[in-house]
């Protein structure tokens, strides 16, 4: 029997409504007990919280590859690994080895299985074996299902095993080939663009048809204003949808491309500031469930190129907590809203027993300092890569230290 | 209108302002975006003496003697290759043109590899070109050089507008005032873009004409207007710009056919006959004749300024190459 006592902490956890002075007691890495006078046994590891924030680790649920030291020090103890090209997540042994490749890691990656064979959209890959290694999501990354009547049989297949699909938006058909927001920015520095309406598009499209189907959906990152109207009517008719969206979407616009920063160069592009402002707003509103990273490690070679030709993506992991509490000191959300959509609500959307401080979840924790003002820097990024869009900014808040606990 | 030091540019229009005394203070050109009119006029105004120096015989300065000077062409090009060429050697500087087939740059990852390669070999003006917008840019922040943006993707080509601009002062006088429209595809077009920040900057008022699906709303927030009937778009114009129709753009994704837009949107006398009398036209080069323009009003002296658009491109690229080695060459004290 392990067991480490926390101590003098700042527990919080949305699900319980804790919010408040306490001791949490971990056993064989589950939670045992949380109180003021909790009896720890003899041999228990004891660690002093000074009165910091003890909280779920966070739970991230769009990844582009494993990146535990990155995840730790930004305070995620499971990230989803989305499946994109070169590492399509379609088969059985496939997904095993990305949950064999744990072992030791000081974060989880869990794998997201790929809807359709080598994401081509067309045939079906083996969901219900996948499912069976261990597999809680599926769908294509990024790359979106065009075909209406292969991601219709998707859902309705989907659903016998009740099961999740996670759907990226983007009507592709329209956004082939571009790399900006229609707007009179990209006009003006002349890149190909696409209208943002594409992402709405494909909600509107996936709405009537997980309505069809009753199959559940999530939809990783909504971008603008039309796709927050969209989703908060669909929740108001009841509806299975969640959506999320990253830092970068309420953080930044699109002028932050500037004169071809490539580092701002994400998918869906940046839009414009009113969509910045709705994006904040469905977060306020509640219509936005989820924040997420898109971590996506892009070397030197990936980006520093033409515009045009960079690839899309940024890390995200390590300023993910950061950049969310923005939104508790813009007083967007409050501090309990802010974590439990990094916490307790992408548990929910996936499913999983973690996200919250209750008796007999697994102990994966978080210790955080809310307050710490650091900057970011590319440089001091323990990600292999540097692509953050963020370079420079000053922010607060800080994980501490993460901890996993025994997954059953 | 003395002016020993930088005049006060909002005190006047700066469109019609002298731009004597003024100094083109910007380390590359990259773009016309964001160069202010007097930029614009230092140029033009060299530009000129240049064009005076060009109808000599005896064509050769050496003012930019022991340069070097490195056109770097990432795409096929003729007629702006030779024009830069011809303006380096006239200024006495040893040029070198690199034309990069598109085929050995498959990925972009050289570029910068090439952009640093080429600055190893200290080169003091480098012209390129490139199918990517921004790319121009790209390699200007990693060079110690000037850089001249010779084009790139659909973003810019700055000495294409500062000729044209050149030939419309020559033919018109001034700019400001005049009524310009500039037809075609303008979403793909760098001529456009440049054009419509020179044009708007001098104060003249722009037209963007064409068919919806290559003149998109949104470059109205330019600050131009967007017409998709060539009778108003060219009603009393000063100038008539054509573009130069793609081949790729003609085969059914933007247009039906090149005689459907030739019956809607090409230049011929029955449409220009909206235009002013005497409206100068004007073309990049090359022609498609038939598609964009009939060949009958491009071969018309009298009206149409093709012709001394390339010969103003050299003047042009001399007075760009001299005006941006001028604080390279000044640091050398043995010249």
């Amino acid at each position: 029997m392990s067991s480490i006592l926390y101590e003098n902490a700042h527990l919080i956890c949305p699900d319980q409504n804790l919010d408040g002075h306490g001791k949490l007691l971990t056993v064989d890495g589950k939670i045992s007990a949380i109180g003021n006078d909790i009896i720890a046994p003899n041999d228990a590891q004891v660690v002093d919280c000074r009165g910091k924030i003890l909280c779920p680790g966070l739970i991230d649920l769009q990844v582009f590859a494993a990146d535990p030291a990155a995840a730790a020090r930004g305070g995620i103890t499971t990230s989803l690994l989305h499946p994109r090209a070169g590492a399509e997540l379609d088969s059985p042994s496939k997904v095993r080895a990305i949950f064999a490749g744990n072992r030791g890691q000081v974060a989880r990656t869990i794998p997201m299985g790929a809807a359709t064979r080598a994401l081509g959209g067309e045939e079906m890959a083996e969901i219900g074996l996948m499912k069976e290694a261990g597999v809680l999501a599926f769908g294509d990354g990024q790359s979106a299902m065009g075909d209406a009547a292969v991601f219709m049989r998707i859902l309705t297949y989907a659903s016998s095993f009740d099961t999740l699909i996670i759907h990226a938006a983007e009507e592709e058909r329209l956004t082939q080939g571009t790399c900006a927001t229609l707007t009179d920015l990209s006009v003006r520095l002349g890149l190909p663009a696409a209208p943002s309406f594409a992402e709405a598009m494909m909600i509107q499209r996936d709405l009537r048809l997980i309505e069809a189907t009753g199959a559940s959906l999530h939809i990783p990152i909504i971008s603008c204003a039309e796709s927050v109207t969209l989703i908060a009517e669909a929740k108001a008719r009841g509806l299975s949808i969640t959506c999320g969206t990253t830092p970068a979407y309420f953080a930044l616009n699109e002028i932050a491309i500037g004169d071809y920063r490539t580092f701002s160069k994400l998918r869906p592009p940046l839009r414009t500031e009113d969509d910045r402002l709705a994006i904040a707003k469905g977060i306020a509103d509640g219509v936005i469930d989820v924040l997420c990273s898109g971590h996506a490690p892009l070397t030197e070679e990936e980006k520093r190129l033409p515009y045009e030709q960079a690839e899309p993506g940024m890390v995200g992991a390590e300023t993910l907590l950061a950049m969310s509490l923005t939104l508790v000191r813009d007083e967007t959300v409050s501090l309990s809203q802010c974590l439990a959509m990094i916490t307790q609500k992408p548990a929910d959307v996936l499913g999983l027993e973690t996200g919250r401080l209750a008796i007999g979840a697994p102990a994966d924790l978080a210790l955080l300092d809310t307050q710490a003002p650091w900057k970011v820097s590319s440089k001091s990024l323990v990600s292999a890569a540097k692509n953050t869009p963020f370079d420079g900014l000053p922010v607060q808040g800080k994980a501490i230290q993460t901890w996993l606990g025994r997954w059953a | 209108m003395s002016s020993s030091s930088a005049p006060p540019p909002d005190q006047r229009s700066p469109a019609r302002a002298d731009a004597a005394g003024w100094t083109y203070s910007h380390p590359h050109l990259l773009g016309i975006e964001g160069l202010h009119a007097l930029d614009i006029n230092v140029l033009l105004d060299e530009a000129e003496v240049y064009a005076a120096h060009n109808r000599q015989t005896q064509k050769r300065k050496a003012i930019l003697k022991g340069l070097t000077q490195i056109n770097m062409f990432f795409e096929n090009s003729t007629r702006t290759l030779m024009s830069f060429d011809l303006a380096g050697k006239r200024l006495g500087a040893d040029t070198i043109s690199l034309p990069v087939s598109s085929s050995s740059i498959k990925k972009g990852e050289t570029l910068l590899d090439t952009a640093l390669t080429l600055n190893a070999m200290r080169p003091d003006v480098i012209v390129i070109r490139h199918g990517s917008s921004g790319a121009v840019k790209l390699i200007a922040d990693n060079v110690d050089c000037a850089v001249i943006n010779a084009g790139d993707g659909r973003h810019e080509h700055p000495t294409q507008a500062l000729l044209d601009a050149l030939t419309i002062r020559h033919r018109k006088g001034a700019i400001e005032g005049l009524v310009v429209a500039i037809c075609g595809d303008i979403l793909h077009s760098r001529v456009a873009r440049s054009n419509i920040h020179l044009l708007l900057t001098l104060g003249a008022v722009v037209r963007l004409v064409g068919p919806p699906t290559l003149v998109p709303q949104q470059f109205t927030d330019l600050g131009a207007s967007v017409h998709h009937d060539m009778a108003q778009g060219l009603k009393d114009a000063d100038v008539v710009m054509m573009l130069r129709l793609q081949q790729e753009r003609m085969s059914g994704a933007f247009l039906p056919s090149t005689r459907e837009y030739f019956r809607t949107f090409g230049l011929t006398a029955d449409k220009l006959a909206h235009a002013k009398p005497d409206a100068l036209i004007m073309h990049p080069g090359p022609m498609n004749r038939g598609v964009e323009i009939d060949t009958h009003i491009a071969d018309d002296l009298k009206r149409s300024g093709i012709a001394e658009q390339v010969e103003m491109g050299v003047a042009v690229r001399m007075a760009c190459l001299d005006v941006l080695t001028r604080a390279a060459r000044s640091e050398d004290v043995d010249v």
